[in-house]
């Protein structure tokens, strides 16, 4: 994976390539063994006090624990629920007691996650958990219904949501044998999918016409970006997303149907179109960088050896990132990309370098991440080579690779003159 | 002559940037893997996999037979 070049790769290439692929599925199969939940641990580790047992009463799903504190059974029991969060899976326990009213929720467990540190402590902070305290399990449990999002991360704050309604209602329908009572969540389509959807038409319109509509429609589509894709969704592709997708870590087309849409898209356009049209037009971090461009003025080149080499730097860069996440079962723990810094500013330690670094050197070199450190483009644009390649297998003609910043060769060779 | 100075000086700044930024993108891979010890994954995955192995070993037959030896 890291040797591989335009022309044929050599022996040791082939070898290493050999090693990192290798590599990638042993730490993915360590990950995935690592990862695999142990809900007694998980609850002892935050109640090291309470001795925990398995309630024999309710065997079917949702696995429920009874507590004794201080040898005296607890009127509370531990209903357990896994989801998917915007990072990954997450597991939570559910505190919920009978009451004459019926039965209750009375506080909820965050017992592991893949969330953003930054975005998990926002949650928190805004107490959203606090408002499950109280609810019926009859309750609809619905995001914009009965529960209230946090915003900025709306995402995570529908996955939690989903986790505690499938666990609770499954509870009273199996273990309570209530009636169901409640209201199913619906489609999520709303006005912010549209709009997703409305920028991809308006950028494959700008991209298949040169007359003056397109662009305008171009103009469009770079503020619609920056602005609803990058400021107000953060929805960025990042190599989290795409080392996600391999473990599994896909929302439901309900939850986060925004995410579908990106996927398809950016997807979409490099299967059937051949042009790699998320690079070119819907990604936020590409317009920050024309736009810093455009204010300094300065277009520095580049070393055509140092771009040649980039390829092979990104590929060794993911290398690294896809094996901490595959290790950890964390996405968040190798995504190095600067977007979620730069349109939440959320970020840990020394990610706050990695942004201003990456702007300054926008502002001096055209597209200086896309060009040198960007994953998401690389494969993208390494999809389109190989598209090219079979349809010239199948069809004749000569293929051109692209380069690693998202452009023809051709048109960064005329950038360097 | 002038122009291929001109050019050394942009390819020096470029780099120096690109350095730069590796340097940082390492950084982060260094906090993360910091981060991914404490979990400790690869010693859990292996008392996993070895836990399943004795739990294996320790099927009913395997209990009976040494029953029987004793």
């Amino acid at each position: 994976m890291t040797s591989t070049t335009n022309t044929t790769p050599s022996h040791w290439g082939r070898i290493l390539e050999a090693l990192a692929w290798a590599s990638l599925l042993a730490a993915f199969i360590i990950g995935q063994i690592a990862a695999q939940t142990d809900y007694e641990a998980l609850l002892q580790k935050q109640l090291p006090n309470v001795e925990l047992t398995r309630s024999q009463a309710n065997k079917d799903l949702p696995v429920v624990y009874r507590m004794q504190v201080d040898g005296a059974e607890s009127p509370d029991a531990i209903v357990m629920s896994e989801g998917i969060g915007y990072g990954g899976p997450l597991v939570i326990g559910i505190k919920a007691r009978r009451t004459d009213e019926g039965a209750k929720l009375n506080e909820v467990l965050m017992l592991s996650h893949k969330e953003t540190p930054p975005f998990m402590e926002r949650i928190n902070n805004k107490g959203f958990f606090r408002q499950f305290a109280g609810k019926n399990v009859t309750d609809n449990f619905i995001v914009g219904d009965d529960i209230d999002a946090v915003s900025g991360a709306t995402v995570s704050s529908e996955g939690f949501t989903a986790a505690i309604r499938e666990a609770v209602h499954l509870g009273a329908v199996q273990h309570l044998k209530l009636p169901r009572t409640w209201q199913e969540p619906g489609w999520h389509i709303g006005i912010n999918e549209l709009i997703l959807v409305a920028l991809f038409a308006l950028a494959f319109f700008g991209v298949y016409r040169r007359d003056r509509l397109a662009k305008y429609a171009r103009y469009v589509v770079m503020v619609g970006t920056l602005v609803f894709v990058g400021f107000y969704a953060n929805a960025s592709l990042n190599l989290g997303n795409i080392a996600g997708m391999f473990m599994g870590y896909i929302p439901s087309p309900k939850q986060h149907p925004m995410w579908w849409i990106m996927i398809i898209g950016a997807l979409g356009s490099v299967l059937i179109l051949g042009r790699n049209i998320y690079c070119h037009q819907i990604c936020p971090f590409k317009v920050v960088q024309d736009l810093l461009q455009k204010l300094s003025g300065v277009k520095l080149r580049i070393k055509p050896e140092v771009q040649r080499k980039s390829r092979a730097l990104i590929f060794f860069l993911s290398w690294i990132a896809l094996m901490l996440i595959f290790l950890s079962a964390h996405p968040a723990l190798g995504s190095y990309e600067p977007f979620a810094m730069m349109f939440s500013l959320e970020g840990l330690g020394i990610q706050w370098y990695i942004l201003p670094a990456a702007l300054l050197g926008a502002m001096f070199v055209p597209s200086f991440w896309c060009r040198l450190f960007c994953p998401v483009g690389l494969y993208l644009n390494e999809i389109v080579r190989m598209r090219r390649l079979i349809r010239d297998r199948l069809f004749g003609g000569s293929a051109k690779p692209p380069s690693a910043s998202g452009k023809t060769t051709k048109t960064i060779k005329v950038e360097q003159d | 002559m002038v122009k291929r100075n001109d050019n050394t000086w942009q390819f020096k700044v470029s780099f120096a940037l690109a350095i730069l930024m590796l340097f940082l993108v390492f950084g982060y891979f260094t906090q993360s893997f910091l981060e991914i010890r404490k979990v400790k994954p690869v010693s859990v995955a292996i008392e996993r996999i070895s836990g399943s192995a004795i739990e294996s070993d320790l099927t009913p037959n395997t209990i009976q037979k040494n029953n029987g030896n004793h």
